[in-house]
């Protein structure tokens, strides 16, 4: 490892121990959880949520089915 | 080039694959609407003030629109059920339908614009441009595949044409399914 390497690695870890918790806080609320941007953010990330569970549900279904299916066919010939 | 099951059925997959085809495509078609609903969702959510639908639209145009939009899809699932001569019929209404709507969302839209509200305008605006935009954009690509399979008609098989009117009246459920969701939370909310 460099010494450059080194001096990046090491100014994370001090960072990481020693920065004031809001260094470290999230850039959407900055630990501040009841403003409205948080919950906007957390409705946006629930709605994306339920809107790929509805495209990966059916995704899995058809997998499973389309790989019974194969078995079939493969036992019948 | 004979493409291998488009009108019969894939053993494996239990579906043809222009259905299969046509499946794939609204489940890529609805991660875009959804990444546009959870980005309303967080404007919406992170808004101090959000307006009305019924205040600042005109609701009465909007279920005109909505009224047609159905209409459509009606039109284009009857086809999905009918000889090849009359599908060809119901597709051309439901094309004009399709027409009628556009027609109605330009009016809108002028009507819109002439009263200074434009997506610069506010959010709202913004956010309601961009979803009605973006489905009436789906609603120009309805009528040109609407077209092309009552063109294709007197080229292909029958059962090719069945296909392809299937895959349309998927097509259009979604369309329409993605309208009254843009509807409810626009217009209603």
């Amino acid at each position: 490892m460099s010494a450059r390497t080194l001096g990046r690695v090491a100014l994370t870890a001090a960072m990481c121990l020693f920065a004031d918790a809001v260094i470290q806080a999230c850039p959407i609320c900055f630990q501040i959880e009841d403003a409205h941007l948080t919950s906007g953010v957390r409705a946006a990330v629930g709605v994306l949520m339920g809107v790929t569970l509805t495209v990966l549900a059916p995704v899995v279904v058809f997998a499973v089915r389309f790989a019974r299916r194969q078995k079939v066919q493969g036992s019948a010939t | 080039m004979n493409i291998p099951y488009t009108t019969e059925r894939r053993l494996d997959t239990g579906v043809t694959n222009v259905t299969l085809g046509m499946w794939l495509f609204i489940a890529s078609e609805v991660m875009l609407f959804g990444a546009l609903f959870s980005a309303y969702a967080l404007l919406r959510v992170s808004a101090v003030d959000w307006p009305s639908g019924r205040a600042v639209l005109n609701l009465a145009i909007g279920g005109i629109n909505t009224v047609v939009v159905l209409s459509v899809t009606a039109a284009v699932w009857r086809a999905r059920r009918s000889p090849a001569a009359a599908a060809r019929r119901w597709l051309v209404i439901a094309t004009v339908l399709a027409l009628t709507f556009l027609g109605v969302k330009t009016y809108e839209y002028s009507v819109e614009v002439a009263a200074g509200l434009r997506p610069a305008t506010s959010t709202f605006l913004a956010m309601y441009f961009t979803l009605t935009g973006l489905h009436a954009a789906h609603v120009m690509a309805g009528i040109g595949a609407n077209l092309w399979a009552v063109a294709g008609s007197t080229r292909v098989s029958e059962a090719m044409t069945a296909g392809r009117t299937r895959s349309l009246a998927l097509y259009w459920v979604f369309v329409d399914i993605v309208w009254l969701i843009i509807f409810g939370l626009m217009y209603l909310l």
